[in-house]
């Protein structure tokens, strides 16, 4: 946890910032103060004010938390002994962010912001973030300087935080996906630019004016970037769904009405929501769904995986983008869900198929990605489904023998996600392998490229992971990949524990999976979307 | 990244080999790696992450990437979660709203219904429908009881039919549909046992309706409705994806458009081949029925040469040509199979005149006769017709009834698949008014 004058000290922006004592009456929004949270005090944007029972509640953001975490306090929480930041009136504000953005093309920014402020309801006004955020990023150090500590012998199993629930983000991508044009890669060029890249990287948050991203999300790609779409105060209050219940974590455009009510119920099967519990249990009593509606293509003792279209389940994958809304922040559903197939994981009982989580995918990506969104829902996550979800993926692109990557930008559960499903993978190939060549029984020497085909994924990808693994070094003169004492032996446990129990981590397997990829005329691509 | 450490990176340029991505690698345990140049193996290198770049910084995220870091260097560190809301067993009943089993069939499941298929009648009762019917209830007898499902049939009919009969009712606020209004349609929703209640529950919908400003009283998503403020209303969701149109470019255009014109041009020009063989046919089917008329005449007037004594005595000469006539007449209905069409020509030079004269005769007699024939053929086809009224839509002979003698209508016929010819159209013309005409033709032919 960040220490309270830690976060002051970064947030401390370069231009002066208005800062003074503020009461209860002055307080309004875009203001910054302290606020109490888990027992520390954070400093945190007011989003939004309303009034519950006479008394102000205030909508926050605590800087450097992520926005699910955002939520109403009442006034007691703040801390008004401390000054607070005023925010920046408007003309000025734009003016902060040019000097601060150190981007030569930053001048296009200004103007996207300029153009996304539009009017909003009283209660809900969340002035656009970006002003607050941008000086953080040149301050931060964070990433590197925790980084580098020496290694040490022993360790877990290099797994990553939370293997489950993912979300994945944001339609652009102008560095990834290499597709071996230059296969040469300077192990020093991809710091430096690494580096170059985190040193301009205010230009990158604001790529597209809105127009333009709407243009591109119109022909393919299903996350936004766009600041009005993203920073909006949570709507739904509580959802229940199947047996369980929970806050939903950012902002997904149900029916307007449904702001008031105190618990939205969503219907296990089909999706669809309601806003009472008299209705809910109408609906229930009709309703006969008992599965996705879609065709089964993947079976074993745990787990099905659905297989539906957007166009012909319009309904149902309507339902499930709005669903998956509330756990996804950068998800967009301006565009209708045609261009997507949707991939839905379910468990089996005897009340039916229970949606665990799904991806939705491209029917044809002009970027390669082998996923668009991606969710666990939150009360299946960690429990080891994520990495299922995204085995099952990269299962897929081995059938249509492509190589694959998400959608860009990740959010923050999908990187930890995804890097553990690669570290994994990974791992479990170069293990086998170096067992197999020790026993003779292969070359032992093994590309990047080789590992990418193996399994489906992008050379990039598998770049990334070795490096984050540390596992690509240099010795003698040449580069090589060293199966690390840390991997080895956390790859050793996993697989005695395995032996032990006598049952495999749950996996994929690949002869269970009844599928082949769907063809799409260009006509229906062209005229049906 | 620190600035210091990026330098050092730079100052290892030269040591270190390009990376080939396609070169195999050998694989090595730690222990057997000697001499690791430690400066630059503790670097561990930053690839781009994909997270998007003011999230990469949040907190959270980085204490679980640093928490990863250090196990995968070899460091000892706790799994960190990212904290997200907790969700919770909820206290629903879960077994009474579930009721249905499921079944796993053998074989993988294969689906196609649609939410609509199976979640019956789309209006569920809230709770104020709910007060409503169980007052409404109390007021009728045991056997006229009117259960949920009715109810909600009966209000389904009533939104579906306002929608039909209303669809912009959101937008200019029509007053509510009366009674009468929807009764029509009431056939198409509702069972006999149902329509009992309708006009009880009428009532309570127009009261529902008019409480909701006449607007649809199941709340649904926001569709975009193509007005201006569509755009920045964050309810609006699910947009169509117009038809690319604004894509297309001129050059694209100029090119179908070239494609597609020549195309017609060849399709055109085949179908001109085909009219002028049709046109050559016709005329050869022409020239036969004129080759056919002459040797007819002349076989006549030799019979009638033959008939009148004095004609027969004026000379042989008659019957020599007659007979010299004869077999050239012959040689042309011989010769016709082979193709070549020649016109008979006289042989004799010196009998040309008063054979010419004889012709002239012969033949203005025979057109007599010919058009008697005709004229024959008209009254017994209309006698053929008589009482009988032509309804055809395309009778296989033209109609000839109107025609009071020799005056031949000329039928066009307009039988073009394709529209008119662009070019040489009168071409074609020709050929359906020839068509038209070699029909006609027919019943003096034979």
């Amino acid at each position: 946890m960040a220490p309270r004058d830690g976060s002051q000290e970064r947030t401390g922006t370069p231009d002066t910032v208005e800062k003074g004592l503020a009461t209860i009456n002055t307080l309004r929004i875009g203001v910054k103060a302290f606020v109490e949270k888990d027992g520390e005090k954070r400093k945190a944007e007011i989003l939004s004010i309303q009034s519950r029972k006479g008394e102000p509640n205030y909508y926050v953001h605590y800087e450097e938390f992520n926005k699910r975490l955002d939520e109403w306090v009442p006034a007691s929480r703040l801390d008004l002994t401390q000054e607070v930041e005023w925010p920046q009136p408007e003309g000025p504000a734009k003016k902060t962010q040019k000097s601060t953005a150190p981007a030569p093309k930053s001048a296009t920014a200004p103007k996207t912001t300029a153009g996304q402020k539009r009017p909003r309801t009283s209660t809900t006004a969340a002035p656009s973030r970006k002003n607050s955020e941008t000086p953080e990023l040149s301050a931060t150090s964070g990433n590197a300087a925790k980084a580098v500590r020496p290694p040490l012998v022993g360790g877990k199993e290099n797994r990553p935080g939370s293997d489950g629930s993912i979300s994945v983000i944001a339609p652009e991508i102008t560095t990834d996906t290499p597709k071996g044009e230059d296969s040469e890669l300077d192990l020093v060029d991809i710091q430096d630019a690494a580096a170059a890249a985190k040193a301009s990287n205010p230009n990158q948050q604001v790529p597209y004016s809105r127009e333009e991203e709407i243009e591109k999300l119109r022909t393919g790609g299903s996350m936004t970037q766009n600041q009005t779409e993203i920073s909006r105060v949570r709507n739904l209050n509580r959802i229940q769904i199947g047996k369980f219940e929970m806050e939903p974590w950012y902002f997904s455009p149900y029916p307007s009405a449904f702001a008031s009510a105190d618990t939205v119920y969503i219907c296990e099967f089909c999706l669809s929501y309601y806003a009472s519990l008299q209705t809910f249990t109408r609906h229930r009593a009709k309703c006969t769904l008992l599965h996705p509606p879609g065709n089964e293509i993947y079976r074993d003792n745990t787990i099905s995986f659905f297989e539906i279209d957007g166009r012909r389940q319009r309904r149902w994958c309507r339902n499930l983008c709005l669903l998956s809304k509330l756990f996804l922040d950068h998800k967009t559903l301006y565009y209708d869900v045609d261009p997507f197939l949707f991939y839905c994981m379910t468990t089996r009982d005897e009340h039916g198929c229970h949606l665990v989580g799904y991806f939705s995918k491209e029917k044809e990506s002009a970027e390669g990605y082998n996923v668009a969104c991606i969710l666990t829902l939150p009360q299946y996550q960690r429990k080891g489904y994520g990495k299922l979800l995204i085995a099952f993926s990269y299962e897929l692109s081995k059938r249509e023998g492509k190589l694959g990557s998400p959608e860009k930008p990740l959010s923050d559960l999908g990187l930890l996600g995804y890097r553990a499903y690669w570290a994994d993978a990974i791992v479990d190939l170069l293990y086998d392998h170096d067992k197999n060549s020790k026993e003779g029984k292969t070359n032992g020497e093994i590309s990047v490229e080789d590992i990418g085909a193996l399994l489906a994924m992008t050379t990039n990808d598998v770049l990334h992971t070795l490096q984050t693994l540390n596992m690509l070094r240099y010795s003698k003169g040449q580069h090589v990949i060293v199966l690390t004492e840390s991997v080895i032996e956390g790859k050793e446990k996993q697989r005695a524990k395995e032996k032990a129990k006598g049952i495999s981590r749950r996996r994929i397997e690949p002869e269970r999976l009844m599928w082949k990829p769907p063809v799409f005329t260009a006509s229906s691509r062209t005229w049906n979307w | 990244m620190t600035r210091a450490q990026t330098a050092a990176l730079g100052s290892q340029r030269f040591r270190q080999r390009k990376l080939s991505t396609k070169s195999g690698l050998a694989i090595v345990r730690e222990e057997d790696l000697e001499a690791i140049d430690d400066e630059a193996q503790r670097n561990v290198p930053h690839v781009e992450s994909g997270v998007e770049k003011v999230e990469e910084k949040e907190h959270h995220l980085q204490a679980a990437l640093s928490a990863s870091q250090a196990a995968a260097i070899g460091g000892k560190s706790a799994t960190f979660y990212i904290p997200t809301p907790d969700a919770v067993q909820s206290q629903i009943e879960y077994e009474k709203l579930y009721p249905l089993k499921y079944s796993q069939p053998t074989s993988y499941l294969r689906f196609s219904s649609t939410v609509e298929d199976c979640v019956g009648c789309p209006y569920d009762m809230d709770e104020e429908d709910d007060a409503f019917l169980k007052s409404m209830n109390k007021k009728r007898n045991a056997s006229t009881q009117c259960s949920e499902l009715q109810f909600e049939e009966v209000m389904n009919c009533f939104e579906e039919t306002a929608q039909a009969k209303q669809p912009f009712a959101a937008v200019d606020s029509p007053p509510v549909l009366s009674y009468d209004e929807i009764e029509s349609s009431i056939d198409d929703y509702l069972d006999d046992h149902a329509r009992q209640f309708a006009k009880d529950i009428y009532e309570h919908w127009k009261a529902r309706r008019l409480e909701a400003a006449n607007k649809q009283l199941i709340t649904g998503l926001k569709f975009e409705t193509g007005a201006d403020t569509d755009d920045a209303d964050p309810y609006v969701c699910f947009r169509r994806r117009e038809v690319r149109q604004i894509r297309k470019t001129r050059g694209r255009d100029a090119h179908s458009a070239e494609k597609l014109k020549k195309l017609r041009k060849e399709l055109e020009e085949a179908r001109e081949l085909f009219a002028m063989i049709k046109q050559r046919e016709i005329w050869k089917k022409e020239q036969l029925a004129v080759d056919k008329t002459l040797f007819d005449q002349r076989d006549n007037l030799i019979s009638v040469k033959q008939n009148l004594p004095d004609q027969y005595k004026e000379g042989d000469e008659d019957l020599l040509i007659t007979q010299k006539q004869k077999k050239k007449a012959l040689d042309i209905t011989q010769r016709l199979p082979s193709g070549q069409l020649q016109l008979p020509r006289r042989s004799d030079g010196r009998s040309a005149e008063a054979d010419l004269l004889l012709l002239s005769d012969w033949l203005a007699e025979r057109e007599r006769e010919m058009s008697l024939a005709i004229e024959q053929r008209i009254k017994q086809h209309q006698q053929w017709n008589e009482g009988y009224v032509d309804l055809t839509k395309a009778p296989l002979t033209p109609p000839l009834e109107t025609g009071t003698g020799s005056t031949f209508r000329t039928a066009t016929t307009e039988y073009l698949p394709t529209p008119p010819a662009s070019i040489s159209s009168e071409h074609s013309g020709d050929g359906g008014i020839d068509f038209g005409t070699i029909w006609e033709r027919r019943p003096a032919m034979d």
